[in-house]
């Protein structure tokens, strides 16, 4: 008979001896045995009739090592802090620095478009002919604004009756243009110029000098420069 | 071919990522600097430049021939390089008919805007009027012209290195 006491003692020395079994995580993909230490009591013996059962242990599958769950040390936080910081101040230099590259590049960009309508403008002032003279009035009156527009406008009649009636042909070419003062908004530009003029006086053409000054606006809607003050330099 | 190491720890990758951030956003802040930088050293030349013209054109293109030779001296001490030795030879070459005509040329700028400018030198384009007497004239006459003038840094001022009517 195997009393209770008896029974006790092999649950407890079972557990001691389980608890004496090291199990390596690292382990060998391959099926491993191991065998457990069996405690030896004369009442075990006598219980059991059968060999002492291996433990199996199944086999670990092969996962990639995980990397090790490490706290930050001290040296890696202050880096972090340190680069957070930096990073701030960059952006905020960046933000104020590339703000003001922009502008600079939209003033640049605003200077050549207003040259380039000044230069336009002003070839298309003094390039009329008797044949295209409707075409030519209103390529002028659509790039013009502002004063210069009214007058022009006001003007239109007289002289596409001056230029019909005296069979003018007149073909401006820009010599140079130069910058007096700009901003986004406004630009003042001269413009050098020669044209050969035509008309019943001068049937084998005259080559005349210009000097002209325009102010010129941005037109908010379309973003178009026109010209709103044309005059010659005297 | 060596591999790049990749920083195992999540520590490893902020600082890593942070670095790059840091790196890309001061190179273009870096840029936006020097781009601004050049924009405002070819403001402060151009504006430099510009108040010189005026000075600079009417001792050029002005003469007496009451007094031809301070007139040039001082012509002379606007100009610099290749141009100044044409200007001592066109003036040298034009005294003898300045006396004789008795000519008194006197310029004034009327218009000036910057066509172009880059490093040191700027060129502009010159609205000149020339008030001209002597011998042959009864009164005076004008001549309006357009030039062209580059000038360039010398020292803290500037001086004209080349003109040219047009």
């Amino acid at each position: 008979m195997v009393s209770r006491d008896d029974r006790r003692a092999v649950a407890l020395a079972t557990r001691r001896s389980r608890g004496r079994v090291v199990v390596r995580r690292s382990v060998e993909p391959a099926e491993q045995v191991e065998q457990v230490e069996p405690v030896t009591t004369e009442v075990e013996k006598a219980h059991r009739s059968r060999p002492v059962r291996a433990r199996v242990r199944h086999p670990v599958p092969n996962r990639k090592p995980r990397l090790r769950k490490q706290t930050a040390t001290p040296r890696g936080r202050w880096a972090v802090r340190l680069l957070t910081v930096a990073l701030l101040g960059a952006l905020a230099a960046a933000g104020v620095l590339g703000r003001q590259w922009y502008d600079q590049r939209q003033l640049d960009t605003a200077r050549q478009q207003a040259l380039a309508a000044a230069r336009q403008e002003t070839v298309d002032f003094v390039s009329i002919s008797a044949a295209t003279i409707d075409q030519d009035l209103k390529r002028i009156a659509d790039g013009a604004t502002g004063q210069f527009h009214d007058e022009f406008t006001q003007d239109m009649s007289q002289v596409r009756a001056a230029v019909v009636d005296n069979k003018v042909q007149s073909k401006g070419t820009v010599l140079r243009a130069a910058v007096v003062s700009s901003n986004a908004h406004t630009a003042v530009v001269l413009v050098a110029l020669d044209a050969t003029v035509k008309n019943t006086n001068a049937p084998d053409g005259r080559l005349s000098h210009y000097r002209i000054q325009v102010s010129l606006t941005r037109d908010a809607g379309s973003g178009r420069w026109l010209v709103s003050q044309l005059q010659f330099v005297g | 071919m060596r591999r790049i190491r990749l920083p195992r720890t999540r520590t490893g990758r902020t600082v890593a990522a942070l670095t790059a951030a840091v790196v890309l956003v001061g190179a273009f802040a870096g840029f936006a600097w020097f781009a601004r930088y050049q924009a405002q050293q070819r403001d402060r030349a151009t504006r430099a430049c510009l108040t010189a013209v005026a000075p600079a054109s009417q001792a050029i293109f002005s003469y007496d021939y009451r007094n031809f030779d301070a007139s040039v001296a001082n012509g002379q001490s606007f100009v610099t390089g290749a141009f100044a030795k044409e200007y001592a030879t066109t003036t040298a070459g034009l005294k003898a008919t300045a006396i004789k005509e008795q000519a008194i040329v006197q310029a004034q700028v009327s218009a000036v805007g910057t066509v172009d400018t880059s490093g040191d030198s700027v060129d502009v384009l010159v609205y000149l009027n020339q008030y001209r007497r002597n011998a042959n004239v009864t009164g005076e006459k004008v001549d309006q012209d357009r030039v062209l003038l580059t000038l360039v840094r010398a020292g803290r001022d500037c001086k004209v290195s080349r003109a040219a009517a047009i």
